[in-house]
């Protein structure tokens, strides 16, 4: 199956790092560890990437890196615990745990 | 392809300077800049903004796109929030803090008067775990603490014009989902008509006499309810029921953004026209329990939960409506 997405790794620096005429032509999904998601083969979109200096990653590398950073906040999760704090408590006070983000091809 | 002078009549036109009232599609050369310009409805688009200082969830959130106001929150991991914030447009400033920490405080007014009410305060800032009746006004410069809600509670949705003409409906109170609504006058809290039942999670935008309440933590979570100053009505449904959506605007001209929990954060934004929601272009990073302020013309999300379950510090600013645009610059 022919690739939909691509993937990269660029800081959001704010204003100017996605204009409204950018976001107006392509579809953006930030994900955890400044990995984002854009159209491929799509001239917008890489433009937008070589504007930001994206570094290009595969699907697997972008996978990698958010499932790093996920598992190390369930981990973080994980071990934050207050003695006699139930499970519902625990979720009102850190949120929810992190689930795992599976990404698109 | 047919070309342009077939769909509009005439051959694209040069101008020294670009035409004050462009025709929906009109493409044109400017000679002064030597670039080709076209003229559309944009729908409604998000930039990136700059960040605000300190991340954070559950915050309050109340003004405009040049000129918001960020108070209280959960900063990492779970700590309850007093920080004040203020946003020009560019950039976002500390200012002095709130008298009371909380997370999930609701807002009302301006950058320069705004009003901070109920929220929640859970150990280790407020052992045991307190519901917030506190309010608090802003006068542009500090936070005074003046009389309380009738009910405290938490995930509630508030909205208002200014610190003296404020509404707060819904949340979570002593006996779970709140269905309770008070208006404020300036001075007191006082009980209203109830929502049509109880609703925690929801968003809120309007005035204390013309408001919307958005979504939440409800089944099913994609009503809307338009409160008129003495009733609340259901009106039409959002395209995509959630909770802790960001919203902004009034009755007539409306944004929702974002919202739902783990694991379905979700991007979408919705603008409604006083009578039916359409769905506009995506938040460019899901964001959840973000604060929304300004108008669909020009909005503000900032803040939140973004996937998998972590505080940002992330401002998006959302731009719709008349826009010109130069050819091959993107």
């Amino acid at each position: 199956m022919a690739k939909t997405k691509q993937y990269c790794v660029a800081e959001n620096w704010g204003k100017g790092f996605i204009e409204h005429s950018e976001s107006s032509r392509i579809t953006f999904k930030g994900l955890p560890g400044n990995v984002w998601q854009v159209p491929a083969h799509n001239k917008a979109a890489n433009l937008w990437i070589n504007k930001v200096l994206g570094v290009p990653k595969t699907k697997d590398q972008a996978q990698a890196i958010v499932t790093a950073i996920i598992d190390a906040q369930q981990d973080t999760w994980d071990a934050d615990n207050v003695d006699g704090e139930s499970s519902a408590e625990k979720i009102e006070r850190l949120g929810s745990k992190p689930t795992d983000i599976t990404l698109e091809e | 392809m047919p070309d342009y002078k077939v769909v509009h009549g005439t051959k694209v036109q040069n101008f020294a300077s670009d035409p004050p009232a462009p025709s929906e599609g009109q493409v044109w050369y400017n000679t002064t800049t030597n670039t080709s310009k076209y003229f559309f409805v944009n729908l409604g688009a998000w930039a990136t903004g700059n960040a605000m200082n300190t991340a954070r969830a559950t915050l309050g959130g109340v003004g405009t796109q040049t000129a918001a106001l960020a108070f209280g929150g959960r900063t990492p991991p779970s700590s309850d929030s007093d920080l004040t914030e203020t946003y020009n447009g560019t950039n976002w400033t500390e200012v002095n803090d709130l008298n009371t920490l909380r997370r999930l405080p609701e807002g009302a007014g301006t950058q320069t008067a705004a009003l901070a009410f109920g929220g929640r305060g859970i150990p280790p800032d407020f052992p045991p775990d307190v519901l917030h009746d506190n309010t608090e006004t802003w006068n542009g410069t500090n936070w005074t603490e003046v009389n309380d809600l009738n009910t405290g509670r938490y995930y509630m949705a508030g909205c208002g014009a200014s610190n003296t003409a404020a509404l707060a409906f819904g949340g979570h109170d002593p006996g779970g989902r709140s269905d309770k609504t008070e208006t404020w006058n300036g001075t007191n809290w006082t009980e209203v008509n109830n929502l049509n039942k109880g609703i925690d999670q929801l968003a809120g935008t309007g005035t204390n006499t013309a408001a919307l309440a958005i979504g939440g933590d409800v089944n099913p979570n994609d009503k809307t309810l338009l409160w008129n100053g003495t009733n609340w009505t259901e009106v039409n449904d959002l395209n995509t029921g959630r909770k802790n959506a960001g919203a902004a605007g009034i009755t007539t001209s409306a944004l929702a953004s974002g919202g739902g929990g783990t694991p379905s954060i979700v991007a979408n934004t919705e603008t409604w026209n006083g009578t039916n929601w359409t769905e506009v272009g995506d938040l460019n990073a899901a964001i959840s329990k973000a604060a929304g302020a300004g108008t669909t013309a020009a909005g503000l999300s900032f803040g939140g939960n973004n996937p998998p379950d972590d505080c940002t510090a992330a401002t998006e600013e959302f731009t719709s409506g008349p826009t010109t645009s130069t050819l091959g610059s993107e």
